[in-house]
């Protein structure tokens, strides 16, 4: 798996919308829960808005009339394309740069919480970063039957050592279909 | 007359005094009642009319990597209260939830809901670990007070505990509606759910801990 199929995943296990929406807490946010604290936001976290019927650049006013629309619109519903109807822009571009952006961070910190990280195999790294995306730094860190099985593993080179590993990776609260996905990567093994 | 003058003057002074001395000892007792009162935590689920402190809330937190109920069930409030160990600071937004930032990074938040008729209070809690993800529950604490061990180990005073009685883990971002009423409450559907849960409370049995000198409290 590389970083593009990952990213690929990564949009349907986040939820992603080329336009603006809500997120569970109400807050007006583009991509891949790239929050925009006002209309000008948009324009300063690189991302270019166009209008969808004209395909002309938008304009300061038309940012605002999208932002303002979907601030109004119903809160709490998923998937984000629900919130199309509310919308007259997409980003053209820029998204892929903020989502990336964020994977560096979420690397970084799967490389902090394994450091041995690159002695993995390939979807085993993929699965400790999107835990990282998802949890963070500090919530990855809570993994230490994980990392002390994936240390095991990683000397042993076993797949059985990587399937015990694979089962330390269950997070709550998140769709089984993602949990089942991260369980796949790590037990995969070499 | 003079006489009847000096007698009125004299019971007219002496009902002064009186009436001075009542309204001072109504005054004192009017005040000890509300220092009193303020020791006691109250139904919107302040503690000295301050939040509970979300560290001691969030003591009930199983770690996101465990699955399984709260390892910690009951916090000392009073022990707490003015601590050095919960002294962090903390922010109140104005829909109530309190949220503290982690020392470990990320936040946690909690907002009370309101509470069920026998007094068990439900919380919304939020644990954020600094990636996309916000890890919800439903957490259900009562009060209760108790004559416990000070901190000399030798005197004993009455402290108010906070027990976690259940948690009922939602999702990632769950914007699930959460309803309480008087002795149920309802979980709203999200994409978690596909039709809403409600979590029942039956009314509190007797128990063991009721025989001690436990006693406890529905504010």
């Amino acid at each position: 798996m590389n970083e593009s199929e990952y990213l690929k995943k990564l949009k349907v296990f986040e939820g992603f919308a080329d336009h603006m929406y809500l997120d569970s807490k109400g807050y007006v946010t583009i991509g891949t829960g790239i929050l925009l604290s006002n209309a000008a936001a948009a324009k300063s976290a690189g991302i270019t808005l166009s209008n969808r019927e004209s395909g002309k650049a938008a304009t300061a006013e038309e940012i605002a009339a999208d932002f303002d629309s979907v601030k109004k619109a119903p809160k709490s519903m998923f998937p984000p394309s629900k919130y199309e109807k509310y919308t007259k822009l997409y980003a053209s571009a820029g998204l892929d740069s903020a989502l990336k952006q964020s994977l560096n961070t979420a690397k970084s910190d799967a490389k902090s919480f394994f450091p041995d990280f690159n002695s993995l195999p390939e979807s085993a790294r993929w699965a400790l970063v999107d835990m990282a995306y998802n949890l963070g730094g500090a919530g990855l860190k809570k993994f230490a039957k994980l990392k002390a099985a994936l240390e095991k593993a990683v000397e042993s080179k076993k797949k059985e050592d990587f399937e015990a590993a694979a089962k330390e990776s269950k997070r709550g609260g998140i769709q089984q279909s993602r949990n089942d996905a991260i369980y796949d990567w790590i037990a995969e093994g070499y | 007359m003079d006489r009847q003058a000096i007698i009125l003057r004299r019971l007219s002074s002496m009902l002064r005094q009186i009436a001075s001395i009542t309204i001072c000892a109504l005054l004192i007792v009017s005040g000890r009642s509300f220092a009193e009162g303020a020791d006691q935590p109250g139904s919107d689920f302040r503690f000295h009319g301050q939040p509970i402190h979300p560290l001691l809330i969030k003591q009930f937190e199983p770690w996101i990597s465990d699955e399984r109920p709260p390892i910690t069930v009951e916090v000392n409030v009073s022990a707490a209260w003015d601590s050095n160990q919960y002294a962090e600071s903390f922010k109140t937004e104005t829909n109530g939830v309190v949220s503290v930032k982690l020392h470990e990074g990320g936040s946690f938040a909690y907002q009370h809901l309101g509470a069920l008729n026998d007094g068990t209070h439900v919380v919304r809690t939020s644990y954020l670990g600094g990636g996309s993800g916000s890890f919800e529950a439903l957490l259900f604490v009562r009060f209760r007070t108790s004559s416990s061990y000070l901190a000399d180990g030798m005197k004993q005073g009455e402290q108010i505990f906070l027990r976690a009685v259940r948690r009922f883990p939602l999702g990632d971002r769950d914007d699930g509606m959460v309803l309480v009423k008087q002795d149920q409450v309802i979980v709203g559907k999200s994409r978690y759910r596909l039709e809403p849960i409600v979590l029942k409370f039956e009314a509190r049995m007797s128990s063991p801990d009721n025989k001690s000198n436990e006693k406890e409290k529905n504010p």
